[in-house]
């Protein structure tokens, strides 16, 4: 097992977790999205099994835990040289192009640069010019959301909070017109509306 | 940015559903015991990848 820790801010944060977990296997610190670019998810936990030849075999994106009795016994499945079987449905939503990804790698360096010297305002800016570019990226959002409100992650984590601020945030960007690569889902509402104009 | 793209990478979006079939590029990150891991250099055994983050 690799564990990659995918910290916006810094390895800092994740030293302690680090520690608490004991780990024995390799632990890399992942600063600047490159995995998540480059694998298409925009949330952590995530369980990617790849094969002898680097070739991923099953994935699970969102919710995957190692505590999980049923993710225990597709890893072990798979490690005993077996079939993992399918994966769960879950399709990334889309992935960004190279330019887009350079471009959101730089943001989140120059964000995580500015929280290092402890330039709050300035980090928070090139995370939300990241999070405008890939909107979708729970990662920068989070990342966000860590430095706004603490409260909401320490001493626990106020998951309530998070769907709730999440879904008003989209709904702002959204008609705002923020709506990554794939462009704007089209809002019910709109529908209806053409639907009652033509009849 | 640390990290190479996959080799003759022209498709912009993984089409298969959870990657699954996708080869995992040559990405380079540090380790945070020092130094740095190659994904390359873990082919040859199968893995489990963990991606999490402390928030």
């Amino acid at each position: 097992m690799v564990a990659i820790a995918l910290e916006h801010g810094g390895r800092a944060a994740a030293v302690p977790f680090v520690a608490t977990a004991g780990a024995t296997f390799p632990t890399v610190v992942d600063e600047h999205g490159v995995t998540s670019a480059h694998l298409g998810f925009k949330a952590v936990p995530n369980g990617v099994l790849v094969d002898e030849g680097g070739v991923i075999q099953w994935s699970k994106y969102g919710g995957f835990s190692i505590e999980n009795p049923e993710d225990v016994a597709v890893v072990e499945r798979f490690l005993a040289g077996e079939d993992p079987g399918l994966s769960p449905d879950a399709t990334p939503p889309y992935q960004l192009g190279p330019t887009e990804r350079e471009l959101v790698a730089t943001k989140l360096q120059l964000g995580q640069a500015s929280a290092q010297r402890g330039r709050r305002e300035e980090a928070i800016a090139a995370w939300r010019d990241a999070l405008r570019l890939d909107p979708e990226n729970l990662t920068i959002r989070k990342q966000i959301w860590a430095v706004e409100h603490p409260e909401k992650f320490h001493p626990t984590i106020d998951w309530e909070w998070q769907r709730a601020q999440f879904t008003a945030e989209r709904e702002q960007e959204i008609a705002a017109g923020i709506c990554g690569p794939d462009g704007c889902p089209i809002p019910p509402a709109s529908r209806d509306g053409e639907r009652a104009t033509a009849s | 940015m640390r990290g190479t793209r996959p080799e003759g990478e022209t498709v912009t979006r993984f089409e298969t559903t959870a990657n699954v079939g996708a080869t995992v590029p040559d990405i380079v990150l540090p380790r945070f015991e020092g130094g740095e891991l190659r994904f390359v250099e873990l082919r040859g055994k199968r893995l489990l990848l963990f991606f999490w983050g402390s928030w």
